[in-house]
């Protein structure tokens, strides 16, 4: 510690004048390769006091070797009731390492953490920009804190993106002797080197010249790539409230205690649950009809103080203010379904379309959100407390496919929410078009979403108005110049709902004509943009998350007079990321295209990654083909 | 948001004015607090009602009227009242309000009277929710600001709400603006009245689409009281001390009006926006008058001598010395040396803000930063041109996404860039050393925008930076040839212009790559994979970059081939919506020639060639040629766009629409190849 100090003392006051300081010409040229950024240093030691109190000491230097590198020039952080920032203290180094500036925590820019999805927290940001020039250069900053809650304990992960290198990282753990301190380490061979002194046990990893990855499309989660410390407490006390992490049982029974007390109904609000189930016998439709009560009767506010990051607004709050956030809005709806008799359970969960999975062997706080969960003898049902508009019952790619964590009264379990599977996801398209001689198209669209599709076209169609919808629709529409003269859709929430829209389409001009022929793209709606760059060296697994089916069945009137001189080839493909089918057919004055395109979600290895290049760039082809019309006189 | 200290309070030459009062019908809006019947709870109907809105604006009232304070002079108190009804959960976030307060040094504008109320219809009754005071939260936001929010409790589909609130101010430049016009929901009722004291003239600048329903000024004669603080802080009131004065009163309405729509190709919708905005223009006491800004000779007077501006250019650079004497060893003249010293700026200092001009310590800080916003930047270019007796100086404008800067109006606010102006022998060259991929001489897009600023001391002029002046031109030249294999191989080479080749540049350095295959991916044939793909030209900002690249063309032995001559061209209107609102602001003029020279295929002969031809926008604001022939075994096609004005009236989008119809269609047509 004192040795600490020091040496601190000694680079603030002289050392940076009398010597120079990480100058680029110490970093080896193989740390150069691919980066855009050479962290020096990344020294980070978490020294947990209590199970309520952890010193962080944080010290990173890097050098911006580059404008693509610009953002690591600076520093963010965010502070708030259980983060107490102490000292703060930055330096600006030329290449050579040459001190050019130094700043104190005055000189850091701070700001509300709050905005528009949130209206109010007590987290706000402190920030600064060396911005220099002149590149490379090195910065270097240093920060204390200290934390009043283990639950915001960040993994340490000295290598933050594609193209930084890592010269030097440092990560030590100081606690009590006997602490449980728990740890996982990715990419880190063997354990943390220890040591005890004086009732205290030290832990630390360290890594040397880690150099910089590149990035790649649909690569592995990142903590699967880099040298990644996740920690997180046993025993840990935030607000009074006391916990452990040791497993998911006790994590949950924590959050049953933030959860006491929370779920009491005023009387109103009980005489309304039994007016609307006592006289119903299926569960399903109770949950059902206390759903839509409580979509009907609140909305989502995020508001987030103290403890209350953690810990709902008790369920008379969320009755009578008549909106509430995620944690409010689920105990809200959990007690509103127990006064039914219904056994219905708070879940936390990582939320998002792309959040990273749960990592189930290391029981921590990696979760964002809550929703609930009611088990039933047939099925379970989840239902997203803060939509307004959604079925009961849905959920789609937002919580859906996912291990969470399920509360109950003997603490937390480890539970997978619904699962989306190919034949659920499917977008179904159905045009019935006529062609005239001028080569405009009328066409009458029907396209039927479901599974996760449903999710978004839901979401996209109930939060926004007429016009954005339409707008929002024409960007999938690819014809040179349109209209739309009508467009409508129905929203059928059912156990297993679908959107059916309608939308006709007049394009002048969706024929071209030149001379006596016409050519005319039939698949115009469901053409894949996606072409990847092939990569010889490709170096990690290609995660694909989604599982989807896509029909199309088109048919189109030639226009009077004309025959058909070329149709495109048929493609058929099918390998291990899907397949894919389109077929031209003509009968009489009529051609038919059906097309379906169908993938799995898996994993697959660095060396079918040139094949999934291949596999987009021949349906890319295919699903522009052209048909081409002739005049059938001449 | 936040507002410069000095130059905020700056006025115009336009006073308000008396303007007749208008014969009406309803002269008030039946809204008032806390006064609701069932029968408000029926939807309204207004103009766009099928619009999907989520929630409708049934009034929003606000005035502004003055009072004597405590320090010897006169504070506003702006009273607001709104009345919204709820429609659906899309109209949810209108019942949250957030209020930026305005504070310096010991004076801090103050909200008081806070009354927020939900009216819901239960069971045939009026049920009332109440905003709980302890639900207003404060957040700090900027050193001068702080926000004061709130969302009303009780909120579902169906409700109204009702807010009322009144901010003090002792800040005679903070006069409230009144927006007529909401971004986000209808409103049938708009009103705002201000009662001015004639001890404070004001400019009154109003601007949008929409006319006044209501719009009538009156006088009256008032008494203020007015107190004043001793050093020590008592109060002193002095019997009698009474202003008596003319006030000037004005009040507008609008009714029904539609929210302002988001257009493609509008440089900024807060050009257009219904609004009034008051610029404080003249202060007297019983003493005398001070004009506060009249015209621009007194705000240029003012910039020039203002700390964080004049005052920072004025000094001896003697810090530039030892770096002026290196750059001038360099230059043979002043030219040269103009280009050495941009060139310097340029490639050596960041830009940390395109969207302030003004300097925050010192431009001897910032040489030593090696940083930046855009105003400090170029100022620091341009004392490094003083230096070499180069005639340069600043000129201020307003970016496109900042919105217009009224030309007889001069409001620092409304400017928010700063670029240099050298006069180096007979040619006037506009520099930006802020962009590191631009060019000498060269301008961003985003500063065309209508008139500009410059400030000296002799008389200020402006110029006019209109994207009506700049060209993009765009030229395209393939070349196929046969291989002799059955199969043809096109050499493509494609110069963008120099708006183009700047995002180019801007995504080739930067760190989003994708952004770079993005942008070059319009530039790619879609059918086909190329080869050989060389960007050139990235590092000479002077010059418009040039992209090339090899792709192959397969006959496929078929009986007849169809070739898309247009295969580089991404084949879609930019004009999607049937119906225009606002004017199309283009950020150029345009000129793109596309030249075609093919061999005709070995064993092929051309069956169908498209047809040229050539038409016209209006009568001289542009054309489309097309011009195919087949001659000596090889199709040459050449096909050129021209469009002479980047600005367009929203009358005239059918006829823009139209004509890029048919480019799409025409450029769509193909080639027909048959087997001998």
């Amino acid at each position: 510690m004192y040795h600490k100090v020091f040496f601190t003392i000694l680079i603030s006051c002289v050392g940076a004048k009398l010597f120079a300081q990480y100058p680029v010409s110490a970093i080896p040229d193989s740390l150069k390769k691919d980066a855009r950024v050479v962290v020096r240093l990344n020294e980070t030691t978490y020294e947990i006091k209590s199970p309520s109190k952890v010193s962080v000491h944080e010290h990173y230097v890097y050098t911006v070797l580059n404008e693509k590198g610009r953002n690591f020039g600076g520093y963010f952080t965010d502070y708030d009731k259980f983060k107490d920032l102490g000292d703060l203290t930055g330096t600006l180094y030329d290449a050579n390492g040459k001190q050019l500036k130094h700043v104190k925590k005055k000189d850091f820019s701070d700001e509300s953490g709050s905005g528009d999805e949130t209206l109010m927290t007590d987290t706000r940001y402190k920030e600064f920009d060396f911005g220099y020039g002149i590149y490379p250069y090195t910065v270097e900053f240093e920060d204390d804190y200290d934390l009043d809650n283990m639950m915001l304990l960040q993994p340490w992960s000295p290598q933050e993106g594609s193209g930084v290198a890592v010269q030097e990282g440092r990560f030590t753990i100081t606690a009590p002797a006997d602490y449980v301190v728990r740890y996982r380490a990715f990419n880190y061979s063997g354990d943390p080197a220890t040591s005890t002194s004086s009732n205290k046990k030290t832990y630390s990893w360290e890594v040397k010249n880690v150099t910089a990855i590149k990035k790649e499309i649909a690569e592995p989660v990142w903590h699967e790539l880099v040298p990644y410390v996740m920690i997180a407490p046993s025993d840990f006390e935030a607000e009074g409230y006391k916990g452990s992490m040791e497993s998911w049982l006790s994590f949950g029974k924590f959050i049953n205690s933030l959860l006491a007390g929370k779920n009491t109904l005023p009387d109103p609000v009980k005489q309304k649950v039994h007016e609307l189930t006592d006289n119903l016998s299926d569960p399903k439709q109770k949950i059902k009809v206390l759903y839509d009560f409580m979509q009907k009767n609140t909305r989502y506010i995020s508001i987030q103080l103290g403890i209350g990051g953690w810990q709902p607004f008790d369920a008379n709050y969320v009755y009578t203010k008549k909106y509430g956030d995620c944690k409010a809005l689920s105990n809200y709806m959990v007690a509103l379904l127990s006064e039914a008799g219904l056994n219905a359970k708070y879940v936390v969960i990582r939320a998002g379309s792309d959040a990273s999975p749960m990592v189930e062997d290391f029981p921590s706080n990696q979760f964002n959100h809550a929703t609930v969960c009611v088990p039933l003898k047939s099925d379970t049902m989840w239902l997203e407390c803060t939509s307004q508009t959604l079925p009961a019952g849905y959920i789609g790619s937002f919580t859906g496919n996912r291990r969470a964590l399920l509360i109950d009264t003997d603490g937390g379990h480890v539970v997978t929410t619904k699962r989306y599977f190919p034949k659920d996801n499917q977008i179904v398209t159905l045009v019935t078009g006529q062609i005239d001689p001028t080569g405009k198209l009328n066409a009458d669209i029907e396209e039927r979403y479901t599974g996760i599709y449903y999710g978004e076209v839901h979401d996209a169609l109930t939060s926004t108005s007429k016009e954005e919808q339409l707008n929002s629709l024409k960007e999938g529409i690819n014809l040179a110049t349109y209209d739309v003269p009508s467009f409508n859709y129905d929203d059928h929430k059912d156990d297993d709902p679908y959107i059916k829209q309608h939308i006709k389409v007049v394009a002048d001009g969706a024929a071209s004509v030149t001379g006596k022929r016409m050519f005319f793209t039939p698949n115009f709606l469901s053409q894949n943009d996606t072409r990847l760059d092939a990569d010889e060296n490709r170096k990690f697994d290609v995660v694909y998350p989604y599982d989807f089916t896509q029909i199309d069945t088109l048919q189109y009137q030639l226009p009077p007079g004309y025959g058909v001189e070329a149709m495109p080839k048929d493609v058929t493909i099918d390998n291990e990321f899907g397949s894919y089918q389109i077929h031209f057919k003509v009968d009489n004055d009529k051609v038919f295209v059906n097309r379906r395109y169908e993938r799995n979600a898996n994993r697959f290895p660095p060396a079918k990654y040139n094949d999934l290049v291949k596999f987009y760039d021949n349906m890319y082809k295919a699903d522009r083909s052209k048909i081409v019309f002739v005049k059938k006189d001449s | 948001m936040a507002t410069h200290n000095l130059y905020a309070r700056i006025g115009s030459v336009f006073v308000l004015t008396l303007l007749s009062i208008l014969a009406i019908a309803q002269d008030k809006s039946s809204a008032k607090f806390g006064n609701i019947t069932s029968r408000d709870f029926d939807v309204p109907k207004y103009g766009a009602s099928d619009s999907g809105t989520g929630a409708i604006i049934l009034a929003d009232i606000g005035s502004t009227t003055f009072v004597g304070n405590d320090y010897n002079w006169l504070s506003h108190i702006f009273k607001r009242y709104t009345r919204i009804k709820i429609l659906n959960q899309n109209g949810y976030d209108a019942a949250t309000q957030k209020i930026w307060l305005y504070s310096k040094e010991q004076s801090a504008e103050q909200l008081t009277d806070v009354a927020a109320v939900t009216y819901n219809i239960e069971n045939g009754k009026i049920v009332e929710t109440k905003l709980d005071k302890k639900d207003i939260f404060e957040d700090g936001q900027t050193k001068n600001f702080v926000e004061k929010k709130f969302t009303l409790p009780g909120v579902k589909a169906g409700s109204i709400i009702e807010v009322n609130y009144t901010i003090k101010s002792d800040f005679d430049f903070r006069l409230h603006d009144w927006e007529f016009q909401s971004t986000i929901y209808p409103c049938l009722w708009s009103e705002y009245q201000v009662s001015i004291p004639n001890l404070l003239i004001y400019a009154s600048v109003k601007q949008g689409t929409d006319s006044f329903y209501i719009s009538k000024s009156w006088q009256t004669n008032e008494s203020y009281s007015i107190g004043e603080q001793s050093d020590n802080q008592i109060l002193i009131r002095p019997p009698g001390k009474i202003l008596n004065t003319t006030v000037n009163n004005h009040r507008w309405v609008m009714r029904n009006i539609a929210p302002i729509k988001i257009e493609s190709y509008l440089s900024s919708p807060l050009n257009y926006i219904d609004k009034i905005e008051f610029q404080l223009y003249q202060v007297s006491n019983s003493q005398e008058t001070t004009d506060v800004v009249t015209n621009w000779e007194t705000l240029v007077n003012q910039l020039l001598t203002d700390n964080n501006f004049g005052h920072t250019i004025d000094k001896e650079p003697y810090w530039l010395k030892d770096k002026l004497n290196e750059l001038s060893t360099g230059a043979q003249d002043q030219l040269e040396f103009a280009k050495l010293a941009f060139t310097y700026f340029r490639d050596n200092f960041n830009c940390t803000d395109h969207n302030h001009f003004f300097v925050k310590t010192s431009l001897k800080d910032v040489f030593s930063n090696h940083n930046g916003n855009a105003g400090e930047l170029n100022l620091l270019l341009m004392i490094m041109l003083r230096q070499y007796n180069i005639a340069a100086d600043p000129v201020l404008l307003s970016t496109r996404d900042h919105g217009f800067s009224p030309s007889s109006y001069p409001v620092i606010d409304k400017y928010n860039y700063l670029i240099c102006k050298a006069k180096i022998g007979e040619p006037t060259y506009y520099l930006d050393c802020s962009h590191p991929q631009l060019g000498f001489g060269f301008l961003p897009p985003e500063c065309y925008n209508g008139e500009a600023r410059i400030v000296t001391t002799a008389v200020p002029n402006s110029i006019i930076l209109s994207a009506d002046s700049v060209r993009e031109q765009n030229t395209t030249f393939i070349s196929i040839n046969n291989t002799g294999d059955g199969r043809l191989s096109a050499a493509c080479t494609m110069v963008p212009g120099m708006f183009q080749s700047y995002r180019i540049r801007e995504a080739v350095a930067g760190a989003k790559n994708n952004q770079y295959k993005e942008l070059l991916k319009g530039y790619l044939p879609v059918e086909t994979q190329t080869t050989d793909i060389v960007v050139d030209s990235v590092k000479n900002t002077g010059m418009p970059v040039t992209i090339k690249y090899n792709f192959a063309i397969n006959t496929n032995d078929a009986e007849t081939f169809y070739f898309n001559p247009f295969a580089t061209v991404i084949n879609k209107n930019p004009f999607t919506t049937e119906k225009r609102e606002y004017p199309v602001e283009m950020p150029s003029c345009t000129q793109n020639v596309y030249i075609l020279n093919m061999e005709i295929p070995a064993g092929y002969q051309i069956d169908e060639l498209p047809k040229s031809v050539r038409i016209k926008l209006g009568e001289s604001d542009g054309y489309f040629e097309y011009i195919a022939v087949a001659a000596n075994n090889h199709v040459r096609i050449r096909c050129t766009t021209i469009i002479n004005r980047a600005n367009f009236d929203a009358g005239y989008y059918q006829t823009l629409r139209d004509f890029f119809t048919f480019i799409v269609k025409k450029e769509s047509e193909q080639i027909v190849f048959k087997k001998h």
